[in-house]
């Protein structure tokens, strides 16, 4: 499903000491089954911009367009409850909103609320838990006696089991070790593409946006900074610099590389291996042009 | 959804009432409530009115804050006003709606125990409104220190206090955090039917009990950790400071007292 937003605002604390405005008149579009990572400090208005895309907040002025949902300041708790079917949200720590006895009770409790058929989707369980990477033993466990990276494993099926069009991902892998984080994002990207669903994933980690999003979105102060394919975001390295955000490790390597060796790789994704290989590949071309 | 909520009442500010000691606005409150309590004549009410008034314009304090924390005891005023008003069948009869008839005093003492809960309202908002919570637990452990001679655990109430009061933003955001997950999720808090609602709390209500046990559970160790003991010796971070105007506020507050209570009849 294709999300657009239209000059949104948003202030918190409205007419008290405490106002402060988060999202300064954003525009900005998701095409359908595309991965965009939005990267920004603290504060920057990143986690208030995506909780107006399944109607958490609704836009002080704008509009926010869901598919064939809109929603504006003056929309109606209907209008907002049928865009929100649509979208899926992962929160920080999803684990801390489990509640039920068992683990299948828990992974219902969303279907249920969409009015989605039960015995379909009873069905589904099994292999959703395989694939966020538990097994069907599972479902008969309260959620309360897992560890926590199984925790955050069943949260994370609980909101896929509605299986939503848009999926929006509030720093999912925050607190896990290394393994754990990257077991969590390959599986968001497998289910992206495997169900062309539109996911927007708020990061904190430029090496998370880097390997995942084929689009990156930086904000700062509730506005939108710069907004562009990772390799074109990577070019302004200086200016990342200033909003204290840096480009992955693995980038200023290949890009020293390039610089150094006067080539120029593919990707800037490229494994070890593989940038070893396309260097050579490289070099012995600028052997063969120079001999000529 | 919580956005609109003061924590604690405290509103921030540099005002007079903002900067004068906990334990003397703690003290003046104290007073004043006496004063509330005894008064008995319109004079004495128009006086504390007018007292109030001025505490009120030191505060600085916009009157929709005020207004916000009064709005709750509304009904309770207008409540305790009809049972005085009815049920007291003292003086002249001023006016009869079909079985109920309005005495002149029992009409004289409704209206005291309006003016006197909104009073007590009034000058308690404006106490917790300038004071924050942190002050306020201070103050209160100073003024019960004196009973830590009959065994009373004057530091470990005030503790307690701070604690639940340290907590009680980040409750909230629990709450707020949770309650957007599971709307996120399709539960919905405030429409449909009872069993629906009824399921959507124990949604939000699960999570946030295992969440306070777990904190506080992490909170004790981490106290441990760092050798807590209720009984020992403690310095404070934010010392109270006694001025010359909060003397010259007590006095003033003092004198009123006894002015008002002369003004008895």
């Amino acid at each position: 499903m294709k999300v657009l937003l239209k000059n949104i605002e948003h202030t918190y604390m409205k007419k008290t000491p405490f106002e402060k405005k988060a999202l300064a008149n954003v525009n900005v579009n998701f095409e359908k089954g595309s991965f965009t990572a939005i990267i920004g400090h603290t504060g920057s208005g990143k986690s208030t911009l995506v909780q107006h895309i399944n109607g958490l907040l609704k836009p002080h002025s704008g509009q926010v367009t869901v598919g064939g949902h809109t929603i504006d300041a003056k929309s109606k708790r209907k209008q907002i409850k049928a865009l929100r079917e649509h979208t899926g949200m992962v929160f920080q720590y999803p684990e801390h909103q489990l509640f039920e006895e068992t683990v299948e009770k828990d992974l219902l409790f969303g279907p249920r609320n969409a009015g989605k058929e039960e015995a379909r989707t009873k069905k589904r369980l099994p292999e959703l838990l395989e694939l966020v990477g538990l097994d069907k033993s599972f479902l008969e466990r309260s959620p309360f006696e897992l560890s926590g990276g199984q925790m955050r494993r069943v949260a994370i099926a609980g909101v896929l089991a509605v299986e939503p069009k848009v999926l929006i991902l509030d720093e999912p892998t925050a607190g896990l070790d290394p393994q754990g984080q990257e077991e969590i994002l390959s599986l968001f990207k497998t289910w992206q593409q495997q169900y062309q669903t539109t996911t927007i994933m708020i990061t904190h980690q430029m090496e998370e946006a880097a390997r995942l999003a084929d689009r990156i979105i930086v904000m700062s102060e509730g506005q939108i900074i710069m907004e562009g394919p990772p390799s074109v975001i990577y070019e302004k390295q200086a200016e990342l610099q200033t909003l204290h955000l840096d480009v992955p490790e693995q980038v200023k390597v290949l890009k020293q590389i390039e610089q150094e060796m006067g080539v120029t790789f593919s990707s800037y994704h490229l494994k070890p291996e593989e940038a070893a290989v396309e260097l050579e590949k490289r070099l012995q071309q600028k052997k063969g042009d120079t001999d000529v | 959804m919580f956005e609109h909520v003061i924590i604690g009442q405290y509103l921030p500010g540099r005002s007079i009432l903002h900067r004068m000691d906990a334990r003397a606005k703690l003290a003046s409150v104290f007073f004043l409530i006496a004063a509330i309590f005894l008064t008995n004549s319109w004079t004495g009410y128009a006086v504390l009115g007018g007292a109030a008034a001025v505490i009120y314009l030191s505060s600085g304090v916009p009157f929709r804050y005020i207004r916000k924390g009064m709005a709750p005891i509304f009904l309770l005023v207008l409540f305790t006003f009809f049972i005085h008003a009815l049920f007291t069948r003292e003086g002249d009869v001023l006016l009869s709606l079909g079985a109920f008839q309005f005495y002149e005093d029992g009409v004289i003492q409704g209206l005291f125990i309006a003016l006197r809960l909104l009073l007590l309202v009034f000058l308690t908002s404006l106490l917790t409104l300038t004071t924050s919570p942190i002050e306020l637990t201070d103050a209160m452990e100073q003024f019960l220190s004196p009973l830590n001679r009959f065994r009373f655990p004057a530091h470990d109430v005030a503790m307690m206090m701070s604690i639940a009061i340290r907590f009680i933003p980040t409750l909230m955001q629990e709450t707020e955090k949770i309650i957007k997950a599971q709307t996120a999720r399709g539960a919905d808090f405030s429409k449909g039917s009872l069993k629906d609602r009824a399921q959507a709390f124990v949604a939000l209500l699960v999570p946030l009990f295992v969440r306070s046990f777990k904190r506080a559970e992490d909170l004790a160790y981490a106290m441990e950790a760092r050798g807590y003991n209720s009984g020992a010796e403690r310095t404070k971070l934010r010392q109270l400071i006694w001025k010359t105007r909060d003397t010259a506020a007590c006095v003033l507050i003092v004198v009123l007292v006894a002015a008002l209570f002369l003004l008895r009849e």
